[in-house]
């Protein structure tokens, strides 16, 4: 998921078009960008609802007064490029620093083919939380915390 | 309740902006206050083929007048922030129905503007 704050932070030093909400249009190139959605542009060319032309060397917008902002399609592709990469790298982390495989044997002996690395009350902590709240965190092995 | 707009997240959706404006395209995140980002977004215009528009609708910018016997027209627009103040109705898009509907042959007016 690309999140709208995400997308026009990534468009900083592309062209983007900011459509207010009296009807202008702004094409520039976005300088900077806050989380409330204000922007700074340059070189910004403005157009009119009556389609008269201005030239604005800079120009800062207050997020609340857009209608919508268009960007380049490829910002959206190297967004997600990136999300994704990010998130191997987290996995890889994890994988690696966790102390035994996560799912990779059924280490609490459990028929029904559930298994969780360390606590019998397992990580989802719905299953061995309700029953004797104490149990959960001590490394059980036996089936007081099957479903 | 942004949990209902995360569901739709990677699929096709309608959005209904506040001016009256119809936008179809991929819905790639959303944020608490209802910003959405899309992608392969395409503006749908009633012209209304010759009909007079209501008033203040179509405020599209420069949209040209109806031409005769033009009914839909679908705007290229690429890829959007939108507003979350600017959202009146998102909606998921059935495939199915989508893809009976002729809009050549669809004839229907501009929805004008929200007045508060």
């Amino acid at each position: 998921m690309v999140l709208p704050t995400a997308l026009i932070q990534a468009c900083v030093g592309l062209t983007v078009s900011v459509e207010m909400k009296n009807g202008l249009v702004y094409n520039g190139v976005l300088v900077a960008s806050d989380s409330f959605m204000n922007i700074t542009l340059r070189d910004v060319i403005l157009t009119t609802r009556d389609a008269r032309f201005f030239k604005i060397p800079e120009l800062y917008i207050r997020g609340n007064q857009f209608r919508t902002v268009r960007v380049s399609d490829e910002v959206i592709a190297s967004i997600e490029e990136q999300n994704a990469r990010r998130a191997q790298a987290r996995e890889a982390r994890e994988a690696s620093s966790a102390m035994a495989p996560r799912d990779g044997g059924n280490q609490t002996g459990r028929r029904d083919g559930t298994s969780s690395t360390y606590r019998s009350g397992g990580r989802g902590g719905g299953r061995g939380g309700g029953r004797g709240g104490g149990a959960g965190g001590r490394n059980r092995r036996s089936g007081n915390s099957s479903d | 309740m942004s949990n209902e707009l995360q569901r739709l997240v990677g699929r096709n959706i309608f959005v209904m902006t506040c001016e009256g404006r119809v936008l179809i395209g991929k819905l790639r995140g959303v944020d608490t206050v209802m910003n959405l980002t899309m992608s392969d977004l395409r503006e749908r215009l009633f012209r209304g083929s010759g009909l007079p528009p209501a008033e203040g609708a179509g405020e599209t910018f420069m949209a040209e007048p109806a031409a005769e016997g033009e009914g839909v027209e679908e705007i290229s627009l690429g890829t959007m922030v939108v507003r979350g103040d600017n959202v009146a109705v998102v909606g998921e898009i059935d495939e199915d129905i989508e893809s009976q509907i002729d809009w050549s042959s669809v004839a229907a007016l501009p929805l004008p503007p929200i007045k508060h």
